[in-house]
C-alpha cells in the first residue's frame, strides 16, 4: 500500500508544483485498493437492514468520532448528534459544528438511550468503538470507518475513509470536489515551498506538551503524510504511535542538527518555559533559528484540516531559504 | 531490643551482598546508557562546566546528568518517607501513596491544567505541593479525635487517596484532551532538560532528612505498642503527626519534581530489612541509599531500552514493572512478624439485625425502582411511563442488575479479606485480581485489533485466573500467612497497573478505551451477561454465608482455630479463593471499583455489626444499595455523559465514613 505513496529523493525533486498533486491522487487511490484488498477496517460494510441504504444515501446521521465529524461535515452533511460537540470546536475542528447538533455524550460511552431517542439512519464509529457495535446496531445501521491503525499511514487512510463515507451518504460528487481542491491546495503549497524543498532540509513537527516533554509527529501522521506529499523530509523518523506521534525528549531531537522546526500550537506558557531551558537553548535549530511556528491544528482530522496543515506549512517556510 | 541484636547479627555475613549487587549493577548501566551518547573520551567536557561544548556534550550536562541525579534524590527521599510511614503507622503495605499525597498532588495539577492551564505551567510545583499539603491535611483532620491511632490514619489516607483519585477520573473523563501533560505527570517521567528540578529537590530532602535524623529516638519507640511507648514518656499524640508531617512533605516535594513513584517507598525499606537492617536507626540509613539505587537502576535501564519502549516507558511505572516481579521473588525469603497490636478501636456497640436489616432492603428496592423508572432525558427529568419502557428496559435493566451483583460480591469479597487477612488495608484490588483482570482484558484489546465484548470477557477472566493461581501458589510456601498474600497481592497490583499505566500513558485508543474500564463501568452490559452476574452473586450469597463459622474463628489465630477442629490452613486457601472468584466475576463486568470491597465492610462493622455473618450479609446490601445508587447517577448526573459507577461509589461512600471516622 505504501509502496507506491512514498517515493524517493530524485523522484521528489522532480515532482514539485503541480507534479505533486498527481500523486496525491495516486496515493488516494491506492489506499483506497489496499482498503478494500482487506485491511482492518474491511469489516466495515454497512450492516444489516442497511443493505437498502447504499441506494437511499442516509439522512440522519451519528458520528461518534471528531476527525470523522470533520470528515462527515466537509462532504455538505450535518449530523444529527456528535460525541461531545464542545470538543471537536476545543480540538479546533473545521468546518464549524452547528450548535442544533445534539451531544450524545463520551466518545468511548455514548448514552445509547439519547442515541435511540435520535431515531438515526446510520452510526459512522471508529474501530475503537467495536465492543459497541452490536449495541449500536440494535438502534441503527452502523458503519465502522478507520482513520488509524497499527500499520496504517494516516494520510492515505483519510482519502479512503472520505470516498467510504462519500459512498454511504450518497455524496460522491461533494467528494470529487473535495478531493480536487485538496489537489489544487497542496499543489499550490508545494510551489510555494520550492525554495525551502531546493535546501533538502528535514523537518521536525513538533507539538511541545510542557517544558520537559516535546510529542513529535511520525512519517505515518496526517502531518507527515502531508509533509511528504510536499517533498520534504520528516527529520522524525522512528516509531510512532499508530495516531503518528510520540513523545521525545529534547536530547533525542539532537540526533538531526540540521533539521528545521516547526511547532504546531504550542500551549499559553510552555513557550516562556521552553526558553529558559538550557538544553533547548544548546539544540542548534534553536540556536540558529531555524524554529517555526504554526497556530493550533487537529493532530488528527480529514482532508480540510490536511490543506489547512499544507497552507500554514508553506506560509510558515516559504520565506526560510537558508 | 536483644532479638533485634541477634538478627542483625545473624544476617550480617549477606548484608552487603545485596547493596554491592546494586552499585555494580547501576555502575555498570551508567556506563552503558552514558557511552551510547557520548565516547568515554568525552565525558569530562560535559561533566566539566567547560564553554566550549559540544552538542552530545551539552544533551549530557543538561539531559542525561540532571536525570540521573534526580533518580537518586527521588529515590532516596521516598524510600526514607517509607521508612518513617511504615515505622509510625506499624503497616509494613504503607508508603508515599497511600496516605492520599500523591494524589492529593495529582488532583491539585489535574484541576489547575482544566481551569487554568497556564498557571498549571508556571507553577507546578506550587500547585502540586499545595494538594498535597491539602490532602495530609484532610488525613490528619479525619484521625485528630482519635489521638492519630495508627490503625485510622491508614484507613484515612486510604479515603483520601480513593476520593481524590475518583475526582481525578471524572476530570480525566470530561476534559481528557486536555490533560496529556498531566497523564505523563502521572506516570512519573524523570526526563530533565536542566538542573532546576535538582538545584529545587535537593535542598529541600537534605532538609526533611535532617529532620528525620532528629527523630531517630521517637521512631524507635513506636516498634512497642502506644501503651508501653506513652509509659516510655513518649507523647505520641505529637510525635506521630510530627514523624508524619516530615514523611508526607518528603512525598510532596518528590510528588511535585518528578510526579508519581509508587514501590519506591514501599520496596526500599522492604530491601534494606533484607540487608539485616533491623532497627530504624538502620533503616533510616540504608532504606535510602537502596531506594536511590533502585530508581536510577530502573530509569537507566528505561533509558537503555529500544527508543519505540525507551521513549514511551514512563519510569514510574517502570519502576512499578520490575518492582512488582522483584517483590514476588523476594517475599519467598521475607519473615515478616506477625503484626504488632495496633491499639484497638473503640468497638461500636452490637445491635439487633432484623431492622437494619429491613431497613436496607427496604432502601435497596426504593432505588432499584427510582433508577428504572426516573432518568434525564434529551427533554429533561422525566418518570418513564408504560409506552417508553420497551424502548428503554434493554438500556436500563441489564447494567442495574450487573451493578447489584457486582456490589454485593465486591462488598463480600472485601469482608471475606479483611477478616482473613485482618488487615484494615485488604480490599479486592489488593489481592491482585483485579489488576489481572485488567491485564487479561487490555491484553485481549492489543491482540484482537477490534476488540469485541466476548473477547474483552474472556480475557480479562484469564487473567483474573491466572492471578488467582499465582497468589495461591506463592500464598501456599508461607502456609497463607495474611501479610504474605496481601504484600504478593500487592505486588501482583503494582504490576497490573504498571502495564495498564503504560498502556494509557502512552496515549492512542487503547487509553481512551481502557481508562473508562479501569475505574468500574457497568456501561456494556447485555442481558446475558447480566443473567450471569446474577446467577454468580446468589451462589456467591449462599457459599459466604456457609464460610460464616471460619470467618468467625480465623481471626482469633491459627491455634485457637485448630484447637477448634477448623484446618486453619485450608480454611484460609477457600475463603481466599473465594474472594478472588468474587472479585474476578464483579471485576470483568465492572471494572475494579476499590471504594465498595474496601469501604461496606467498614460500614458494616461501625454500624455495630462485628460478627461474621451479619458483618457479610450488611456488607452485601450495602454494597449493592451503594452500586445501584451510583449507577442511576452516573447515568444522570452529567447527562448525556455517563461517569463510571465505581466512581460514583466512592464520591458517595467517602464524606459519610470520613463523618463515622471523625466521631
Amino acid at each position: 500500500m505504501t509502496a507506491s505513496v512514498r517515493f524517493n529523493g530524485k523522484r521528489r525533486l522532480a515532482l514539485a508544483g503541480l507534479g505533486a498533486a498527481a500523486l496525491m491522487a495516486a496515493g488516494a487511490r491506492s489506499a483506497r485498493a489496499a482498503d478494500a484488498a482487506g485491511a482492518v477496517s474491511a469489516a466495515a460494510s454497512i450492516s444489516g437492514s442497511a443493505a437498502g441504504s447504499a441506494a437511499a444515501p442516509a439522512a440522519r446521521v451519528v458520528v461518534l468520532d471528531w476527525p470523522l465529524t470533520e470528515v462527515v461535515l466537509s462532504l455538505g452533511v450535518v449530523p444529527v448528534g456528535v460525541s461531545r460537540p464542545a470538543w471537536y470546536a476545543k480540538l479546533d475542528g473545521v468546518p464549524a459544528l452547528p450548535p442544533s447538533v445534539v451531544d450524545t455524550g463520551l466518545l468511548y460511552q455514548p448514552n445509547f438511550e439519547v442515541l435511540a431517542a435520535l431515531k438515526p439512519e446510520l452510526i459512522v464509529i471508529t474501530p475503537w468503538h467495536a465492543p459497541l457495535r452490536g449495541l449500536l446496531e440494535r438502534i441503527a445501521p452502523t458503519l465502522t470507518v478507520q482513520l488509524f491503525g497499527p500499520g496504517i499511514d494516516v494520510y492515505p487512510a483519510v482519502h479512503a475513509a472520505t470516498r467510504k463515507l462519500a459512498d454511504a451518504l450518497g455524496r460522491n460528487a461533494a467528494a470529487d470536489a473535495l478531493f480536487a481542491q485538496a489537489d489544487a491546495r497542496v499543489a499550490d503549497a508545494s510551489a510555494r515551498l520550492a525554495g525551502f524543498r531546493a535546501m533538502r532540509r528535514p523537518v521536525y513537527l513538533l507539538r511541545p506538551i510542557d517544558d520537559r516533554h516535546i510529542a513529535v509527529f511520525g512519517r505515518n501522521s496526517l502531518f507527515g503524510g502531508v509533509l511528504h506529499a510536499l517533498g520534504i523530509d520528516n527529520a522524525w523518523q522512528d516509531f510512532a504511535d499508530p495516531q503518528g506521534m510520540t513523545e521525545a525528549d529534547l536530547g533525542a531531537l539532537a540526533r538531526h542538527a540540521d533539521a528545521q522546526v516547526v511547532t504546531i500550537g504550542v500551549p499559553s506558557g510552555v513557550a516562556a518555559q521552553l526558553a529558559r531551558s538550557p538544553l533547548w537553548g544548546a539544540l542548534p535549530f534553536v540556536r540558529q533559528n531555524r524554529v517555526q511556528h504554526i497556530g493550533p491544528l487537529p493532530a488528527l482530522g480529514g482532508l480540510v484540516a490536511s490543506m489547512r496543515f499544507a497552507d500554514s506549512l508553506a506560509g510558515a517556510l516559504q520565506g526560510v531559504t537558508q | 531490643m536483644n532479638r533485634s541484636t541477634a538478627t542483625v547479627t545473624a544476617a550480617a555475613p549477606r548484608a552487603w551482598r545485596l547493596p554491592a549487587l546494586l552499585l555494580m549493577l547501576a555502575a555498570w548501566l551508567v556506563y552503558h546508557t552514558l557511552s551510547a551518547r557520548l565516547p568515554v573520551a568525552q565525558w569530562p567536557g560535559a561533566l566539566l562546566p567547560r564553554a566550549d561544548a559540544t552538542l552530545p556534550q551539552l544533551v549530557v550536562r543538561y539531559g542525561w546528568l540532571p536525570r540521573f541525579a534526580i533518580a537518586l534524590i527521588a529515590g532516596a527521599a521516598l524510600s526514607l518517607a517509607g521508612v518513617v510511614f511504615q515505622q509510625v503507622l506499624r503497616n509494613p503495605l504503607a508508603e508515599p501513596l497511600t496516605l492520599g499525597v500523591s494524589a492529593g498532588a495529582y488532583l491539585a495539577l489535574t484541576i489547575a491544567a482544566v481551569a487554568a492551564p497556564a498557571l498549571a505551567v508556571d507553577m507546578r510545583f506550587a500547585v502540586a505541593l499545595a494538594g498535597a499539603a491539602l490532602a495530609m491535611f484532610a488525613t490528619m483532620a479525619m484521625t485528630w479525635r482519635k489521638g492519630f491511632a495508627a490503625v485510622s490514619i491508614v484507613l484515612a489516607g486510604m479515603i483520601v487517596n480513593l476520593y481524590c483519585g475518583a475526582l481525578s477520573v471524572i476530570l480525566t473523563i470530561v476534559f481528557e484532551r486536555s490533560l496529556t501533560s498531566v497523564f505523563i505527570w502521572g506516570g512519573g517521567s524523570l526526563v530533565q532538560n536542566g538542573w532546576a528540578s535538582v538545584v529545587w529537590l535537593l535542598p529541600r530532602v537534605l532538609a526533611c532528612g535532617v529532620a528525620t535524623a532528629l527523630l531517630v529516638r521517637p521512631l524507635t519507640l513506636f516498634s512497642l505498642d502506644d501503651g508501653s511507648a506513652s509509659q516510655l514518656g513518649m507523647s505520641l499524640k505529637w510525635t506521630r503527626p510530627l514523624a508524619l508531617g516530615v514523611a508526607v512533605t518528603l512525598s510532596a516535594f518528590v510528588a511535585s519534581a518528578v510526579g508519581v513513584i509508587g514501590f519506591i517507598g514501599l520496596g526500599g525499606p522492604v530491601l534494606a530489612r533484607l540487608m539485616g537492617a533491623r532497627r530504624v536507626r538502620d533503616q533510616l540509613l540504608w532504606a535510602p541509599f537502596v531506594g536511590a539505587l533502585l530508581l536510577a537502576i530502573a530509569d537507566q535501564a528505561v533509558q537503555s531500552l529500544p527508543s519505540v519502549l525507551g521513549e514511551l516507558l514512563p519510569t514510574g511505572a517502570a519502576v512499578a514493572l520490575c518492582g512488582g516481579p522483584l517483590l514476588l521473588w523476594m517475599l519467598r525469603r521475607v519473615h515478616i512478624e506477625a503484626p504488632r497490636p495496633a491499639s484497638a478501636e473503640n468497638a461500636p456497640p452490637r445491635r439487633a439485625l432484623t431492622m437494619p436489616a429491613l431497613l436496607l432492603g427496604g432502601l435497596l428496592v426504593a432505588a432499584v425502582v427510582v433508577s428504572l423508572l426516573f432518568s434525564t432525558t434529551l427533554h429533561g427529568w422525566q418518570w418513564t411511563g408504560a409506552q417508553q419502557w420497551s424502548d428503554v428496559w434493554f438500556w436500563r435493566v441489564p447494567r442495574l442488575a450487573a451493578s447489584l451483583g457486582a456490589g454485593v460480591m465486591v462488598a463480600l469479597a472485601g469482608t471475606i479479606l479483611q477478616r482473613v487477612t485482618g488487615n484494615p488495608m485488604a480490599s479486592p484490588d489488593l489481592l491482585g485480581v483485579s489488576g489481572g483482570a485488567m491485564l487479561g482484558m487490555l491484553a485481549a484489546a492489543v491482540v484482537a485489533s477490534a476488540p469485541s465484548t466476548p473477547v474483552l470477557l474472556a480475557g480479562s477472566s484469564a487473567g483474573a485466573l491466572i492471578c488467582l493461581v499465582t497468589i495461591v501458589a506463592l500464598g501456599r510456601r508461607s502456609g497463607f500467612a495474611p501479610e504474605h498474600v496481601l504484600l504478593a497481592g500487592i505486588a501482583l497490583s503494582a504490576f497490573s497497573q504498571a502495564v495498564v499505566m503504560l498502556a494509557t500513558a502512552s496515549g492512542g485508543a487503547y487509553a481512551n478505551l481502557l481508562r473508562p474500564l479501569q475505574y468500574g463501568s457497568t456501561y456494556l452490559i447485555a442481558p446475558a451477561t447480566a443473567i450471569a452476574v446474577g446467577a454468580c452473586t446468589v451462589v456467591a450469597v449462599v457459599v459466604a454465608y456457609l464460610g460464616a463459622r471460619w470467618l468467625e474463628i480465623l481471626p482469633l489465630g491459627a491455634n485457637v482455630a485448630n484447637a477448634l477442629g477448623v484446618g486453619a490452613q485450608r480454611a484460609r486457601l477457600m475463603l481466599l479463593a473465594l474472594a478472588a472468584i468474587l472479585t474476578a466475576g464483579a471485576t470483568v463486568v465492572i471494572g475494579p471499583m476499590s471504594f465498595v470491597g474496601l469501604m461496606a465492610p467498614h460500614l458494616a462493622r461501625l454500624l455495630g455489626f462485628p460478627r461474621a455473618r451479619s458483618q457479610m450479609l450488611v456488607a452485601a446490601l450495602i454494597g449493592g444499595l451503594l452500586m445501584v445508587l451510583s449507577d442511576w447517577l452516573g447515568r444522570n448526573m452529567i447527562f448525556p455523559q455517563q461517569l463510571p459507577a465505581g466512581v460514583i461509589a466512592t464520591l458517595l461512600g467517602g464524606p459519610y465514613l470520613m463523618w463515622l471516622l471523625r466521631r
